[in-house]
């Protein structure tokens, strides 16, 4: 019995050792992790961005007059040749008392004048009277022989002098009478408003984005009145900067999102030549530039969207269609270069890795891990080179 | 007659002096645990009370965009207001040598009636061009009275002559909004003359700031009313009282917090002190039986021996409290010491009080009176002649163990051992129960270790993963997000809005912060107690648990949101999610959803970065030259701030509560020893003359003990899980849950700690046994 109760002992001494070790082995490392995938790897530019009409008309007045009460509103559907707005011609200005009596004194001043030039008339023709009665009675005398023919010479040029003077005469009236309109009109109150104006029309097919002038008045040539553009025909403009620019082709596709919609498709169109300098949004001066995007989609997705609405542009700079690559999260600085700890059954082991890429929540490894390996996801600091660790 | 006694006294405690000092330990760890949290906390509200009378602390704080002097008198006329003081208060930031970034700060009218700073050197501004600074940014810059200081104030830059330094009860608690920590070179107060003031900031003959004094009837729910439905039209923001005063607030949660430690760790250590003391004590005296009677027969009567006795417990305790008041004073001192680091009362001094060291002292010595008593009148009760005739030899039966068949297991020596064990159950389970309190109570003190290193791993490891938080002076468009991602060594960007908000359900509300994060976010994790991560859901509002709890709402109810920020719009969202999560009182939503909530186009008012670790300074630096960035928060740095504030405080009371507990632990298996061997000393000698060897009976001895330690540690276990358990449903407040994990190192620690006391008590007692000297023992009682 005594080799029972020694090896009972024994195992007693040794469960306890044991216990004590094990309690004092470390725990394995609960981890979160991430794959090696073999995939697409895509880069991209982000930028808030708006939309932008592509063609956008501003009617204007062409004439300096009255215009009529715009009855369009902001989105209104407008045809080709749709009357949009009437410009009347201007009512005359208020008179201020002192010119008042100026063109008073002016209107009785063409009265009396108007009055002068019938008199003359009158008298011009009495003088054509007698010079022709005068005439035909010299004619008579110098038919019988009588009179010396120069007297009907003189006679016939008489009566030319005073159908003469009547003429001028009636022209005078003539023109006196049109002083005294002149006259009365300038002192009179003003006529009746015209009916005629000059019609503007829409010269597309699209809807009023904005009414600049709405109300009658009187407005100077060339103010705008109208904004209408074809909103189905809408292209995006984002602003980047000029850095980021660089690396956006055009052709480039692109995503548009956080609009309120579905994201849409777009292709990059032009990249503007001229950048400008912009104070960001964190109070830096920085210098951007504006690229344009077509929207690839079909229209019917985003009927709804209207000019300078904001969008949300994700440009494609780069694309790998098989790359290698795994969530940046679990890639971390060692040293110099970078490393991940691949999961080898139980251990996490450390590998250095080389990062080709990356795009935010993406890491591309240009060899280092091999594929399909499982990697810990932000590795704690009580993780280390064969570290027991347990996939959460 | 009494001399002789007394000489009996001072022999007895020289002879058991091993035993003395230990006990007295014991009694010592109790008294100071006591001394250190109670006093603590009372140094720190007495700290409070006399801070906040002296400057005459307001109860009622409110502000407003700008408002006419005229409706001061407005304000004084709501029932239950006594007092008030309207004030200018304006934003500066600090031109300080040496610091590259801008320091933000405030210019504040000096209060003349209450709230008033406490001058600390020098004098009050006497000229309009003087300012009184506030203390802890003065001495972080070395400013001294007569020095001057650089403010921009309302975009001028202004100077300021210092006169003096000074506290405000307003900022005992000062920290730089969006700070991680307190940092008190980066935020700085300034109190110059009302009219200096107000003509900076364009405020003559208005006010923008106002403090009252309630009657005491007043009703502080209703005067906050009237005062908002008063300032509403000035640019009111919400009125608070002292309870959300955020320097009080933050004072008053810390100071509830120690309360509830003071509260709890006494008890559980002066409790198991005291039960430890109780079964030490009545052995010791059972050992003393003979004597007891050889007393008796001199003809000292029943009150005098038992007097003696109790001197002799009387003494004990009284050195041990003695030893632990020294040491109460040195920790106390230690652990209010850690409360300036970040509370600024002008005389936080630990306090050793006199009625609190009597009153550890009363209870300590009725506690081991309790135990004493009983065993006294026990052994006085025998007639002399029975108590100086050796105890009647036990039975001696057949062990349990044999009994039950298994007496095949034991050697001739194991069944001596298992017989002894069974012959005084009681006496063994009370051994076995005082090793497992020993062990329980050293797993306590290491379970507050491990608890801040669950908590760091929880924290630091799964929740803020972000390398760099970039908070914004106010919110900013979400262009911001492709700027911060240009700016070098920034790999990663996430965009984050945080918005204080009043949740109200029904006739409950509680304010929160609302804090949005964007779909697939991966460098913030909402995770629960137990480490599961969350996903935000897309629409609505998940709360956190506790605050659900308190709302009185679950999962799909409706709450109404007041944003507390610009033209505080109230807003219906359902509750879509529940989170129980270990720290704080937040409510989450996605930040899409929360942009829909309340109308805002894609603002964000925070970032949380992924940032290469070599180039992290530069990165740092180029944050900071961004004019709309607040703060930078590292996550290395707030870690580190964590573990000196928080942590480090949680391992300064772990690491005192480890000692103290491995201090008790031995005193209480070194006494189960050394008493066991006082019981035995007869019955070993006996053994001894019978033929058994040193060595045999050395095995006798550690046979029991070790049976003892072994059955001890595991209910020790137990226990250590039932108070921790006990602890964590005391502590957990609405600031937060503790995780539980008590990990198995530390009962290893603690099961080894109880064994190597064991150890060196067997050992002890062995030298003991090796120069037992038969003829005396045997002959005693003879």
């Amino acid at each position: 019995m005594k080799w029972l109760r020694r090896s009972l002992l024994i195992v007693l001494f040794a469960s306890i050792v044991v216990a004590i070790v094990y309690a004092f082995r470390p725990k394995p490392i609960p981890v979160e992790t991430a794959k090696v995938e073999q995939g697409e790897f895509k880069e991209y530019v982000e930028e808030p961005a708006r939309t932008r009409v592509r063609e956008r008309f501003i009617i204007s007045a062409p004439v300096s007059g009255e215009l009529a009460r715009i009855t369009r509103k902001p989105g209104d559907m407008v045809e080709e040749k749709d009357l949009l707005a009437t410009i009347r011609p201007l009512a005359p200005v208020m008179l201020d008392a002192r010119t008042k009596s100026e063109l008073d004194a002016r209107l009785h001043a063409a009265r009396a004048s108007h009055a002068l030039s019938t008199s003359a008339v009158a008298k011009a023709k009495t003088v054509k009277d007698f010079a022709q009665k005068e005439l035909v009675r010299i004619k008579g005398l110098v038919d019988k022989g009588v009179l010396a023919g120069v007297e009907l010479e003189k006679a016939e040029l008489d009566l030319k002098i005073a159908e003469r003077d009547v003429r001028t005469a009636e022209l005078s009236a003539t023109v006196a009478a049109n002083q005294l309109a002149v006259a009365q009109a300038a002192a009179g109150d003003a006529p009746p408003k015209a009916e005629i104006g000059w019609e503007l029309r829409s010269p597309l097919r699209g809807r009023v984005l904005r009414v600049l002038q709405t109300s009658e008045g009187v407005v100077a040539a060339g103010t705008p009145l109208l904004e209408i553009a074809d909103t189905s025909d809408l292209e995006v403009v984002a602003t980047l900067l000029t850095t980021d620019a660089l690396r956006v082709k055009p052709g480039a596709s692109a995503s548009l999102d956080r609009w309120g919609g579905p994201a849409l498709e777009a292709r990059v169109r032009a990249i503007e030549p001229s950048g400008y300098t912009k104070l960001s949004a964190l109070g830096v001066e920085e210098q951007r530039v504006d690229v344009v995007l077509d929207i690839m989609s079909p229209p019917a997705q985003w009927a709804s969207l209207g000019d300078g609405f904001r969008v949300h542009a994700k440009i494609l700079v780069h694309r790998e269609a098989s790359a290698i690559k795994t969530a940046a999260a679990a890639v971390f600085r060692d040293g110099d270069a970078w490393a991940v700890f691949v999961v080898e059954g139980d251990r996490a082991r450390k590998r250095r890795v080389v990062v080709e890429r990356r795009n935010g929540p993406e890491a591309m490894l240009g060899g280092g891990a091999p594929l399909g390996a499982t990697l810990i996801s932000f590795p704690g600091n009580d993780i280390h080179d064969g570290a027991r660790v347990v996939l959460r | 007659m009494v001399k002789a006694l007394d000489r009996k006294l001072l022999r007895d405690l020289l002879r058991l002096k091993g035993q003395v000092l230990t006990i007295a330990l014991v009694v010592a760890c109790g008294v100071a645990t006591f001394l250190t949290f109670v006093g603590a906390f009372r140094s720190l509200r007495s700290a409070e009370d006399e801070f906040y009378r002296a400057t005459r602390f307001a109860d009622v704080f409110a502000q407003c965009v700008r408002a006419p002097e005229e409706v001061a008198g407005q304000l004084s006329a709501i029932p239950g207001v006594a007092s008030l003081e309207t004030r200018v208060a304006a934003p500066v930031t600090f031109d300080m040598p040496g610091y590259e970034e801008p320091i933000r700060g405030l210019l504040l009218s000096l209060p003349r009636t209450m709230s008033t700073p406490m001058i600390r050197e020098g004098s009050l501004p006497a000229s309009a061009d003087e300012a009184l600074v506030n203390e802890a940014f003065a001495r972080a810059h070395k400013l001294r009275p007569g020095a001057t200081v650089s403010a921009l104030v309302e975009g001028r830059m202004r100077t300021f002559r210092v006169s003096g330094l000074a506290q405000s009860p307003e900022y005992v608690f000062a920290m730089t909004p969006g700070a991680a920590a307190v940092d008190d070179a980066r935020f700085g107060i300034l109190w110059a003359d009302r009219a200096a003031v107000a003509a900076a900031r364009g405020m003559e003959g208005a006010f923008n700031d106002v403090v009252m004094r309630l009657a005491p009837d007043a009703s502080e729910r209703a005067v906050l009313a009237s005062v908002d439905r008063v300032l509403q039209p000035y640019g009111g923001f919400p009125a608070v009282g002292r309870d959300d005063q955020s320097s009080h607030h933050f004072v008053t949660r810390e100071l509830n917090e120690l309360k509830t430690w003071a509260i709890i760790l006494p008890i559980i250590f002066v409790g198991v002190a005291a039960f430890l003391l109780n079964i030490v004590l009545a052995r010791l005296i059972g050992t003393q039986r003979e004597q007891i009677a050889a007393l008796k027969a001199f003809g000292y009567g029943n009150g005098r021996v038992g007097g003696h006795y109790l001197q002799m417990i009387a003494v004990i305790v009284a050195l041990g409290t003695l030893l632990g008041t020294g040491l109460g004073w040195y920790l106390g001192t230690g652990l209010t010491a850690q409360y300036t680091k970040y509370f600024r009362f002008p005389s936080l001094l630990y306090r050793l009080e006199a009625p609190m060291v009597i009153s550890a002292l009363v209870m300590t010595l009725a506690l081991a009176a309790v135990g004493g008593f009983s065993a006294i009148r026990g052994a006085v009760r025998l007639s002399p002649a029975e108590a100086m005739r050796p105890p009647s030899p036990a039975r001696y039966r057949r062990s349990l163990v044999e009994r039950i068949g298994l007496a095949v297991l034991l050697s001739n020596i194991g069944r001596i051992v298992s017989r002894n064990l069974g012959r005084r159950p009681l006496r063994a389970i009370a051994s076995v129960v005082g090793v497992g309190f020993a062990t329980a109570i050293i797993a306590v003190g290491l379970f507050f270790g491990d608890a801040v290193d669950t908590l760091i791993k929880h924290l630091f490891g799964e929740v803020f993963r972000d390398d760099v938080t970039v908070v914004f002076r106010a919110p900013v468009d979400s262009s911001a997000v492709s700027e911060l991602r240009h700016v070098e060594g920034v790999l990663h960007v996430e965009p984050t809005r945080m918005i204080p908000v009043r949740v109200m359900a029904g006739h409950r509300d509680k304010r929160v912060v609302l804090f949005a994060l964007p779909a697939g976010v991966t460098l913030r994790s909402v995770r629960t107690v137990e480490g599961q991560a969350v996903a935000v859901p897309g629409t609505g509002v998940m709360l956190n648990a506790t605050l659900a709890t308190s709302l009185g709402v679950g999962m799909g109810d409706k709450v109404s949101l007041e944003v507390l920020d610009g033209a505080h719009p109230i807003r219906e969202a359902t509750v879509t999610g529940l989170v129980d999560e270990m720290f704080g009182l937040t409510a989450y939503m996605q930040l899409d959803a929360l942009h829909r909530l309340i109308g805002e186009q894609e603002s964000i008012s925070s970032a949380l970065l992924a940032v290469d670790p070599r180039s992290i300074e530069r990165t740092v630096a180029e944050l900071k030259s961004k004019p709309a960035v607040m703060a930078i928060n590292r996550r290395d740095a707030t870690l580190k701030a964590f573990r000196d504030t928080s942590a480090g405080w949680m391992l300064l009371v772990s690491t005192i509560l480890s000692a103290f507990a491995g201090t008790i632990a031995f005193g209480v298996v070194y006494n189960t020893a050394r008493i066991n061997l006082a019981e035995r000393e007869r019955e070993l000698a006996s053994l001894r003359v019978l033929g058994f060897t040193v060595g045999e009976i050395t095995t006798i001895f550690a046979g029991e003990l070790v049976t003892l330690v072994l059955l001890g540690i595991p209910l020790g276990f137990l226990i250590g899980r039932g108070i921790i358990t006990l602890i964590l449903t005391l502590l957990s407040s609405e600031a937060y849950r503790f995780p539980s994990d008590l990990h198995a190192s530390s009962l290893a620690v603690a099961a080894l700690i109880v064994g190597a006391s064991a150890l060196a008590s067997a050992l002890i007692v062995r030298r003991k046994l090796d120069r037992l000297d038969l003829v005396a023992v045997l002959k005693t009682r003879d």
